[in-house]
């Protein structure tokens, strides 16, 4: 699975949106999720993607958080 | 079985009295927190240890409120709850009592967890799975200590 579409999915389900807006210049705070909220996110993300990953760096929109995760834990 | 602290004993100070010799509200703030880190003192886990590991614990969010005032020379007792913990968030809960039990004000407070270095929230769970472990062992269901407290009367 693309992490930009585990990204996507996991924000629609946790913030109740349409998962065909989430784009990678959305901003977290604009979904109603503050960084609070993308740590907890990141649990989710971990059993879609199916390994443990760690937020060591402040990300405010989800292509932030997907070139983030690309970098650490690879495509 | 769960873990129920020692409420934290203070007396009010004559400098915490405001015009209207009561005590000024932000002292109850103050109070929380020291409630807060004696709770945790007392559970093992004192806030100097999880500072030293480079973790810090800030406040999100505050409230408060007053029921019945208390004056210089009164003996408070707090009692501190945690009602939630995930290793990204945790909430306490606080009554503050007269040592005969009357209810003078209760609050809450939400905390998270930050690198200290980048200031970034982090899950206490892979940071530290330790402390997480032993906060995990803390929460109650939500008003359990005071009823014990009450009980005993």
């Amino acid at each position: 699975m693309m992490i930009f579409d585990a990204v996507a999915d996991v924000l629609a389900e946790r913030n109740g949106c349409d998962r065909s807006e989430i784009t990678p210049d959305t901003r977290f705070l604009d979904l109603g999720a503050d960084s609070l909220d993308v740590v907890e996110m990141m649990m989710d993300l971990e059993e879609k993607l199916g390994r443990e990953v760690e937020l060591t760096e402040r990300v405010e929109t989800v292509g932030e958080l997907v070139k983030f995760l690309e970098k650490h834990y690879g495509a | 079985m769960a873990f129920a602290a020692e409420p934290y004993v203070r007396q009010v100070y004559y400098y915490e009295t405001d015009r209207m010799s009561i005590v000024h509200h932000s002292n109850y703030i103050r109070w929380f927190e020291e409630s807060r880190l004696d709770f945790m003192r007392q559970a093992g886990l004192p806030y100097e240890a999880i500072e030293r590991e480079g973790i810090l614990m800030p406040v999100t969010d505050v409230s408060a409120k007053f029921l019945s005032p208390s004056r210089y020379g009164d003996t408070v007792r707090i009692f501190p709850f945690m009602t939630e913990f995930n290793g990204v968030r945790a909430s306490f809960r606080y009554e503050v009592r007269l040592p005969d039990g009357k209810l003078l004000a209760t609050g809450t407070s939400g905390h998270c967890f930050v690198d200290e270095r980048t200031r970034v929230p982090l899950n206490l769970k892979k940071r530290d799975p330790k402390a997480y472990e032993l906060l995990r062992g803390l929460t109650e269901p939500d008003g359990a200590q005071a009823d014990k407290e009450e009980n005993k009367r």
